[in-house]
């Protein structure tokens, strides 16, 4: 048994580092950081780390381990946009991401993927994207990996779920893996899509926002940023609202500062870039999102369990170049289950009366084609995003080899993330057929990008290859909004180094 | 459902929705206990759908037992402000224009097998806006459904550890565990 050590002081919530708002706020500081996530948390750590005076705001609450119960019906609507709801506006797919001090690391499967050399020579190839090849970003995602203490998966933590991918990995003739991630002592309770209970999943609000705050950086939870407002081509100031968590009252908030950096993922950073009348006709435009569509197996008599243990730990990626997709092992909690499979009334039930012997696994596409985000009249943003006819026919290609690895490994059926017979023999796969028009087909999206993408030609990018945003001189974006195209592979090393690499050309004194 | 779009895309077919509402909208009687989001005929609306989307069977509690529209309704009440109106249109949509899904009456005067027919029209319907609503619907229903403890001993699944397994030196609760990870304050080794 180990012996526990200390716990942080800059883990808590009252830590004075840590503002509650009980009144109005007018701050003013060196950066002002609007959003806590892989991105924002990072950014503000380096700066903070070289002696910048930094403020980190965060529009969701601050939820450590002590409010984290594991229950679905307590902790979804609790991080997740919407009560978890939230889709493209066409209903096709479901859109998750958290808001909350950490961002959606905090419910993330911790799975870290650095950023690949081919992909970054892509960037600067197509895309004109000047200073983020692999010995650029060495320093930076060296330093992510050790912060976030990324290990590899080892064999006794892998559970019953991925064993089933890995044995049809290996009876139809394909190469798979385990992946690296960032937990620490995993205790292997299963529950990190509802936050870790334990603090051993190495998210954001329990490392670098903490990280940050030892280096003297301030935190402000629920500080919603509504508006900048610029003169010129400068950013003055931020408004917006901060709301006390005790009493719930909300108040106004501004915040004045020589530098202000966005962070508030792919669709709140252009959101507010919009809303904000702020950089050119590339703000919102190029939305990508790794469209998922999972296959459900019914494993027969044996018993899976799939719930228990770490939940995503094997990986296919061999057809991520050349057919855009890569497979991954999944499950979910019953509710978030239900939700996803694509059946009601008595097929839903027994499918669900078989969860115990189901396994899952999922295809994630590197979607080509992209939509856009715009703001609505009431000010929130709306999700245009459709799955395009070849995006769709890599999904296809991805349902049908997981339809045949779970097969292979035993499965007596193969439900589909659509509404009808599931697939059984192999002649079913031959003729499989998916209709992917919006609301035909279980899609959900947990990594969102692309919306302010990165490059040096204005004309096709909304920031520089320094994440500046074209047409100010003082304001910037570090998270995956900047991503020129879907990267295919679960993004969260690639915004936090791309953070720090950032961050590192940031010097005094501030371009004003 | 999307929330965000349904509102402005729903408009058109919520003026025709508006004519039955104000010429034959039944009364309905509000449940003994308090709403929060939900109207008394939305509530009665949302218990029908659960009835039809999780209908029990299998050892499953059926879900008016559960009280699935009550805590849908609690849910719910947690969007923001600004999207609350869209739900409220898509459930009125959809009880109150029968047309939509090839019925004469609404959907709360349909037996059972009328109600999965009329879901079954919104689920399959040519019209995106329609299978975006039934899947909002369906969604709702079956989270809250399977999110309740009463449904786990039939999936033999456990639940949650937290108060039930200590993971070891006190760990049974949250909030007094260690940090694990040595590298969080640490100067990098550049």
């Amino acid at each position: 048994m180990k012996r526990p050590a200390a716990t942080s002081p800059f883990t808590d919530p009252a830590n004075p580092q840590v503002i509650r708002a009980q009144g109005p706020l007018e701050i003013r500081t060196e950066v002002a950081v609007i959003g806590s996530g892989a991105g924002g948390a990072t950014f503000a750590s380096e700066l903070a780390e070289r002696g910048f005076e930094v403020a980190l705001l965060e529009m969701g609450p601050y939820i450590t381990r002590k409010q984290m119960n594991q229950r679905e019906r307590d902790m979804l609507p609790l991080f997740y946009e919407d009560v978890a709801s939230q889709t493209t506006a066409d209903g096709g797919i479901v859109v998750l991401h958290a808001h909350c001090v950490g961002g959606t690391t905090v419910v993330n499967n911790a799975i870290c993927f650095d950023p690949p050399t081919w992909l970054l020579d892509e960037w600067a190839e197509r895309h004109g994207v000047v200073g983020t090849r692999r010995a650029d970003l060495a320093a930076a995602n060296a330093k992510v990996n050790f912060i976030l203490n990324v290990q590899k998966i080892a064999p006794d933590q892998v559970n019953t779920n991925a064993k089933v991918m890995m044995r049809g990995i290996e009876r139809i003739g394909i190469a798979g893996d385990t992946f690296h991630h960032n937990r620490t002592e995993c205790l292997l309770s299963g529950f990190c899509m509802l936050g870790c209970a334990y603090d051993r999943k190495q998210n954001h609000h329990i490392t670098y926002v903490p990280r940050a705050l030892s280096f003297g950086a301030r935190l402000y939870p629920e500080a919603r940023i509504d508006r900048l407002i610029s003169r010129g081509q400068q950013v003055v100031e931020a408004v917006g609202t901060v709301r006390d968590p005790v009493s719930g009252k909300s108040y106004p908030l501004s915040i004045k500062a020589d530098a202000f950096v966005v962070a508030g993922g792919a669709i709140w950073s252009p959101t507010l870039l919009l809303k904000s009348h702020l950089g050119n006709a590339q703000v919102g435009q190029n939305f990508h999102c790794h469209p998922i569509a999972a296959v459900a197996a019914d494993m027969g008599d044996e018993t899976i369990r799939a719930y228990e243990g770490i939940p995503q730990c094997y990986y296919v990626d061999q057809y991520l170049q050349d057919q855009g997709f890569v497979l991954e092992s999944i499950f979910a909690g019953p509710s978030v289950s239900a939700a996803l499979l694509p059946a009601w009334g008595p097929s839903l039930q027994r499918l669900m009366h078989r969860y115990e012997h189901l396994a899952s696994a999922y295809v994630q596409i590197r979607d080509e084609d992209s939509g856009r985000i715009r703001v609505d009249a009431r000010g929130v943003p709306v999700i245009d995003y459709s799955l395009s006819a070849r995006d769709a026919q890599k999904s296809l290609a991805g349902l049908k080899l997981l339809s045949r690895l779970f097969l292979a490994a035993g499965a007596q059926a193969a439900y589909l993330p659509r509404a009808g017979a599931p697939i059984r023999t192999q002649a079913d796969i031959a003729g499989m057929d998916v209709d992917f028009s919006p609301c035909r087909v279980s899609l959900v999206s947990a990594h969102q990008m692309g919306s302010l993408r990165m490059g040096e030609d204005p004309r096709f990018a909304a920031v520089d290859s320094r994440g500046k945003v074209f047409g100010t001189t003082n304001l910037y974006v570090a998270d995956a909004s900047v991503f020129p195209t879907a990267i295919g592979l679960n993004p969260q090393i690639t915004v936090a180094t791309l953070a720090t690499h950032f961050a590192n050309q940031f010097s005094r004194p501030l371009p004003v | 459902m999307s929330r965000r779009a349904f509102l402005v895309r729903a408009g058109g077919l919520l003026v025709a929705a508006s004519l039955p509402v104000g010429c034959a909208g039944p009364a309905f009687r509000a449940p003994g206990f308090q709403l929060r989001y939900f109207s008394p005929f939305e509530y009665a609306v949302v218990t029908r759908v659960a009835d039809r989307i999780v209908p029990g069977g299998y050892g499953l509690p059926d879900p008016g037992s559960l009280g699935v529209a009550r805590q849908a309704d609690g849910v719910l009440a947690l969007l923001d402000p600004s999207l609350e109106a869209d739900f409220h249109q898509l459930l009125t949509l959809f009880d109150r224009v029968p047309i939509l899904a090839g019925r004469l009456g609404s959907f709360l005067t349909q037996g059972p097998r009328g109600a999965d027919a009329y879901l079954a029209a919104w689920e399959n319907s040519p019209f995106e806006l329609l299978r975006h609503g039934f899947q909002g619907l369906r969604r709702l229903a079956a989270a809250v459904y399977y999110a309740d403890p009463r449904t786990w001993a039939i999936l033999h699944y456990a639940g949650p550890w937290v108060g039930r397994i200590d993971v070891g030196y006190g760990l049974a609760n949250q909030g007094n565990g260690p940090q694990v990870n040595p590298n969080v304050y640490s100067r990098f080794p550049a």
